[in-house]
């Protein structure tokens, strides 16, 4: 089977970060069940703050990241465990949940998330999944609005002159 | 596939090597079988750049186009060196302990037919003379036992069936003839790096490529896509496939069995090889030639030889020396990326397109033997695409994310270095017996070992480049070297040539001291590095000395 080498790199560090943290990628809850409707709600919003809309090109989930990304779980454990319990914490305060927090207060949070210890849940949930989501959003050309690239590199080439 | 004819000679290999000491066996009468133990690859179905979402492709890896291969513990990193670790703006420091890492595999290469041709961005160097005689010269490393006058004529005809694009002169190298092809137009990176390097007194010029600047033997002419690195599907950069193997192959007198992995060889009492198995779809086959040629490169060609154990050889074959697996040499790289506003589409052009010679000498780096090169590096290090500037060199999230990468796509400009690699008895391979492939060979490990000569050489690389980028206006976005990630394309030295059958595992031909139907021809013989130079070409103009060696000793036997 041909791997996508990004994926490769992704799984790698998502199961670097689980041995580094001491967390048991074989215990028994770990499944590739399907997301919750909970969870499902928590990615989204998570990546629609990492990737909004604006005036050029969508969000993330404009462009399916979102699903990409539950599509990319479904191979791996250690991925699917790291959307879980992130998501977990996303949903951790007594309040409303992350996804009815009001755009600021979710731009707050995942500020924080972005600073925090890397060795920690938050902050590598943050790190893998903005690597992730911005693989995803711009491998697709509706995204290249505003870029000096229109079309794949090939069959065309950029022929010169470049200046 | 069956055989058409008895072999006369037995290739392992398809790589730069293997494929160019097939063709000149064939090109000279002779029958040749080429077993490969990776596929082929077919570019149109293969590569992916003709896909929307290209950039989260690189060069396909298969199971079978990596070949096994172990690391073992690698350096803890100096504080004193932390200058020296790789960073983006990104993601900070990359490695986050205090241990070099390998880079996925650490050996970063191709099996298959054309080998590592097939992901190179394909530079075509000759070696600068003065680093052929490094002990006698400079007293450190070895001699290689044939100088550059030798190896010209064979550079020659590697350049031209590769059909090779470079300018008239080339210091340090004299040339017999030009290069066939004029060389590439540079890319705006390449235009700024020139500018910045005259301002700073460094002479920069085109690179030599082996990509096609006019359509040539058969195949078209470049059109720039920037991506040689995820495999050319148009046929134009020089790979092995499309050289040497093609050529060979329309001879009608070269077989290539693909996905085939050689696990043993016969030995006679005199030192002959008599034939060798191979496993072919989980099948043992045996075949015999005059002749066996090993090409698998400086860590598969020592595991072959290391594993081949008995009783009359404990030490594995062509070793009585011990020298198989010993001087292990591996590529020493810096890169630094900037963003330069006033330039744009850097996204465009052929890799590698521009290159410095002025430190490439051995004497060229104060406090320090051994010389580097620098070359224009934006393509190679990858920022090609959207997805390189996003995940690389932004910072946070959101609006102001999306902006930055509006901002700063097509103006990354990267400085590369590559610098020469002196043997130390730290740095070796041998077999791994913990770990075995499917057909009970050990894996083949690498033992790394950066000397303070190399770091020296690393900072020289570190601190010239930012300069120069400094002198280009550049916002420094991502540093990557060889200090803290072992990361190595071009491997050498594992199976040294020498005069000295006590001390070099192969002659001056290329033929084992032990066994005087062996040859090996890949970088394995090399005794030195050379001060950056990539090696492919050289690799070529060696086999096709052996082949002419070969043909002119064997087949008249036969």
């Amino acid at each position: 089977m041909k791997l996508n080498i990004q994926r490769r790199q992704l799984l790698k560090t998502v199961g670097a970060f689980f041995m580094a943290y001491g967390l048991d990628i074989h215990a028994e809850n770990l499944s590739l069940s399907a997301p919750s409707k909970s969870e499902t709600e928590m990615l989204s919003a998570f990546v629609d703050v990492l990737i909004p809309r604006d005036q050029y090109t969508g969000s993330a989930t404009d462009c399916q990241v979102d699903k990409q990304i539950w599509s990319l779980a479904e191979s791996s454990e250690n991925f699917r465990r790291l959307l879980a319990l992130g998501c977990e914490g996303l949903n951790a305060t007594d309040g409303p949940s992350f996804s009815e927090l009001s755009y600021q207060q979710q731009y707050k949070l995942v500020s924080w998330m972005a600073e925090s210890d890397w060795n920690h849940v938050p902050r590598r949930f943050y790190e893998i999944v903005r690597q992730t989501a911005l693989s995803l959003y711009y491998a697709q050309p509706e995204t290249w609005q505003g870029l000096s690239i229109s079309v794949p590199p090939q069959p065309n080439g950029y022929p010169p002159p470049w200046n | 596939m069956e055989l058409k004819n008895k072999p006369d000679a037995i290739v392992v290999g398809a790589g730069a090597g293997g494929a160019a000491v097939a063709w000149r066996l064939v090109d000279q009468g002779l029958n040749v079988l080429m077993l490969e133990a990776g596929e082929r690859f077919n570019p149109s179905r293969d590569y992916k750049l003709h896909q929307a979402d290209w950039e989260r492709h690189q060069f396909p890896q298969t199971q079978a186009s990596q070949g096994a291969v172990t690391v073992a513990k690698l350096d803890k990193l100096a504080p004193a060196n932390h200058d020296l670790m790789s960073w983006n703006k990104s993601r900070g420091t990359l490695i986050k302990d205090n241990t070099r890492q390998p880079a996925g595999k650490g050996y970063i290469h191709v099996q298959g037919v054309g080998g590592s041709t097939l992901h190179f961005v394909g530079e075509s160097h000759r070696l600068n003379p003065a680093s052929m005689k490094l002990q006698t010269q400079f007293g450190v490393g070895h001699d290689w036992p044939i100088d550059y006058e030798t190896l010209e004529p064979y550079y020659i005809q590697a350049e031209k069936l590769i059909g090779v694009a470079g300018p008239t002169e080339q210091p340090g190298r004299w040339r017999s003839e030009p290069f066939p092809l004029p060389p590439h137009p540079l890319s705006t990176s390449a235009q700024a790096l020139v500018k910045a390097g005259s301002e700073l007194g460094m002479h920069w010029q085109e690179n030599s490529r082996a990509a096609l600047s006019r359509p040539y033997d058969g195949r078209p002419a470049c059109n720039y896509c920037g991506n040689c690195s995820r495999g050319c599907p148009i046929g134009d950069k020089g790979s092995a496939d499309v050289t040497f193997v093609r050529h060979a192959e329309a001879t009608g007198r070269l077989t290539v069995k693909s996905l085939c992995s050689v696990i043993d060889f016969d030995v006679a009492e005199d030192g002959r090889i008599n034939s060798l198995s191979y496993v072919e779809a989980g099948e043992k086959h045996h075949v015999a030639a005059p002749v066996v040629v090993l090409a698998a490169g400086a860590v598969q060609t020592p595991r072959l030889l290391l594993s081949a154990k008995s009783h009359f050889m404990p030490n594995g074959l062509a070793n009585r020396s011990g020298q198989v697996g010993k001087n292990f040499m591996e590529t020493l790289f810096w890169s630094s990326t900037g963003i330069i506003s006033e330039v744009a589409n850097t996204h465009m052009g052929l890799p590698a397109d521009a290159i410095c010679w002025d430190f490439n000498s051995p004497d060229a780096i104060n406090g320090v033997v051994g010389g580097c090169r620098f070359y224009s590096s934006t393509r190679e290090m990858g920022f090609n695409g959207p997805i390189a500037y996003a995940t690389r060199s932004t910072t946070g999230f959101g609006r102001q994310l999306k902006a930055q990468v509006r901002e700063q796509f097509g103006r990354a400009v990267s400085v590369g270095a590559i610098a020469e690699f002196l043997p130390n008895p730290q740095s070796y391979i041998d077999l791994d017996e913990t770990k075995k492939d499917e057909n009970g060979i050990a894996y083949p490990r690498i033992h790394s070992h950066l000397t303070e000569q190399d770091i020296t050489r690393l900072r020289f690389m570190a601190e010239q480049s930012r300069a120069l980028l400094k002198q280009a206006n550049a916002t420094l976005v991502e540093e990557y070297g060889t200090f803290d990630y072992f990361a190595t394309t071009h491997v050498f030295g594992t199976c040294k040539m020498g005069d000295d059958p006590s001390d070099s595992v192969v002659n001056s031909e290329c033929q084992s001291h032990d066994h005087p139907n062996l040859f090996i021809t890949d970088a394995s013989v090399f005794p030195s590095t050379g001060g950056g130079e990539a090696p492919s070409l050289t690799i070529q103009a060696l086999a096709i000395r052996a082949a002419d060696f070969i043909v002119e000793r064997f087949a008249s036997n036969s």
